[in-house]
């Protein structure tokens, strides 16, 4: 759709980055108009579904009539007055870093994230710090300093994990995007349950530098957003050149040779209706807009899961290990029961589960050998009761997210329709190692236009 | 055991493994927990596949992706 005929049509707080950017250079809006209205919105619904920890209104009004300035002096950088949301487990001077932890409520550093030190050098605006799980294992739980984060689509429901604060923010229109940090699915989780679009990189893409770890050989950072054009563009902002997510979007998919994972949800851990059916017809658009599209066969979903949860809980143990003998009375039930696992496995058990993924990431590769891109299903239900502990446990691990962290490709989440419930269906695309350029292109060509949680119009 | 109920009903081979990594203090306040988390790591064994040459070099995760 041409940039002006959906600026006519979407409220200012639904536009996409590129929407806005395009209304600052013509002189339609300026930036400090443009946060006016978000910080409105903010005052207004936030209170409600918990999506900050924190925002400094000050800053953001200051760091945008910089921004009106850059504009006024046709000296503007290619993010210049974006405001971004950011995990509160990623660093941003001046904010604390609280990890959604006691344990860390007075670590305010110095210095940003590398990943946001990026988008700052191309003039986005750091708006606040968003819910996230605590040490992004632990929740959604009510036993923390703050709130878990809504779901904008019906607040009493999960808005998944566990950068659930930086996808709230970007589907009820506090922000045009946010980042966050998935390890076994946690940016592609919320936009799922969001009906936003998520994206992360191939593993060390973009650096981990200034992130509080969850699992250093599984995280990831990574981008929430409106559009498949958003996310690759603060992809490769962030990434600093590793990636050119955005290069190829606009070009035909002719001829791409998609691998369709049909097993995964269903044999292996098996969807519901909808969301099968809904996949089923984003492969049967993929065919219409000339890509092949076939069957393919991985190895069981569950294996990959055993092989994440095992090195993440092994990894997590030895950043939290400490504190867990010193301090277990400030963690929140589900972060002990989450990582203290990583106490009672062996070396033994870990040794063999990097056997194991090696492996795995050995099958993969041998499948891109003939396929380009994978399609997959992202969640196999939909978002259960936020305040319902044993269906989350029961839902939580139902997913294809985590073989992507597992062996590092990259991979991306966008929605693809609306259930007969009204809430958000989702697929997944996964690409080959390095390759986020044909991801986003065959991504571009499939998504649908950002739809808006009816609640708040 | 009733996992939900206090230290003392913590198994005698977990309370010793529990003291060898130095994890008493966490047992004594969260028996539940720790329990819950003991319980999950055996399940988690038992579902990991075994790899298809036990005598295979784990080569690091990242040097596959370079």
């Amino acid at each position: 759709m041409a940039a002006d005929a959906m600026s006519v049509v979407t409220p200012l707080h639904y536009r996409t980055i590129d929407l806005v950017l395009n209304d600052f250079m013509t002189g339609v809006l300026k930036p400090s108009a443009y946060m006016e209205n978000l910080l409105a919105r903010i005052a207004r619904h936030d209170p409600h579904l918990n999506a900050f920890i924190a925002y400094d209104e000050g800053r953001a009004r200051a760091a945008a009539a910089k921004a009106d300035e850059a504009y006024a002096q046709m000296s503007s950088r290619p993010l210049e007055g974006i405001p971004i949301a950011v995990k509160d487990v990623i660093d941003v001077a001046g904010f604390a870093t609280t990890c959604h932890s006691r344990l860390r409520l007075d670590h305010v550093p110095s210095h940003d994230a590398a990943s946001v030190a990026a988008l700052r050098r191309q003039g986005a605006i750091i708006l606040g710090k968003t819910a996230t799980h605590e040490f992004a294992i632990g929740g959604p739980a009510f036993d923390l300093p703050f709130p878990p984060a809504r779901n904008p689509w019906n607040p009493a429901l999960h808005p998944g994990g566990s950068s659930s604060g930086s996808a709230c923010s970007v589907a009820v229109g506090f922000c045009p995007a946010g980042i966050g940090t998935d390890t076994g699915g946690s940016v592609r989780h919320p936009a799922t349950a969001c009906g936003l679009v998520g994206l992360k990189a191939t593993y060390d893409a973009i650096s981990r530098d200034g992130v509080f770890p969850l699992a250093f050989s599984l995280d990831h950072v990574g981008v929430i957003a409106r559009s498949v054009d958003d996310a690759a563009r603060l992809c490769d902002c962030m990434s600093e050149g590793r990636t050119q997510a955005k290069r190829d979007i606009g070009l035909p998919i002719e001829g791409v040779r998609i691998g369709y994972v049909r097993h995964f949800h269903l044999e292996d851990i098996p969807a519901t209706a909808a969301i099968a059916a809904g996949l089923d017809a984003a492969a049967v658009r993929l065919g219409k807009l000339g890509a092949i599209v076939e069957d393919v066969q991985l190895p069981d979903l569950r294996s990959f899961a055993a092989c994440n949860r095992i090195i993440l809980q092994a990894e997590a143990m030895a950043v939290h290990g400490r504190w867990l003998r010193e301090r277990p009375e400030d963690y929140c039930s589900l972060s002990r029961r989450g990582i203290l696992p990583g106490a009672f496995l062996t070396a033994e058990d870990l040794v063999q589960t990097h056997r194991r993924r090696r492996e795995l990431i050995v099958r993969v590769d041998d499948v891109f050998r003939t396929y380009d891109l994978l399609l997959t299903a992202s969640s196999m239900e939909f978002p259960c009761r936020i305040d319902d502990p044993a269906e989350i446990e029961r839902t939580y691990g139902r997913q294809a997210r985590t073989p992507f962290n597992v062996t590092g490709h990259p991979a991306m989440t966008l929605p693809c329709g609306l259930s007969p419930e009204g809430l958000p269906l989702s697929l997944q695309l996964v690409g080959k190692v390095k390759d986020e350029a044909t991801l986003c292109r065959a991504a571009a060509a499939v998504e649908l236009p950002f739809a808006s949680p009816p609640l708040f119009a | 055991m009733d996992p939900s109920s206090n230290g003392s009903d913590i198994p005698d081979d977990v309370a010793i493994a529990l003291r060898l990594l130095g994890l008493q203090r966490i047992a004594e306040l969260f028996p539940a927990d720790v329990m819950a988390a003991w319980g999950r790591a055996q399940r988690q064994r038992a579902d990991l596949d075994a790899p298809d040459d036990p005598a295979r070099d784990p080569w690091p995760p990242m040097q596959c992706l370079s």
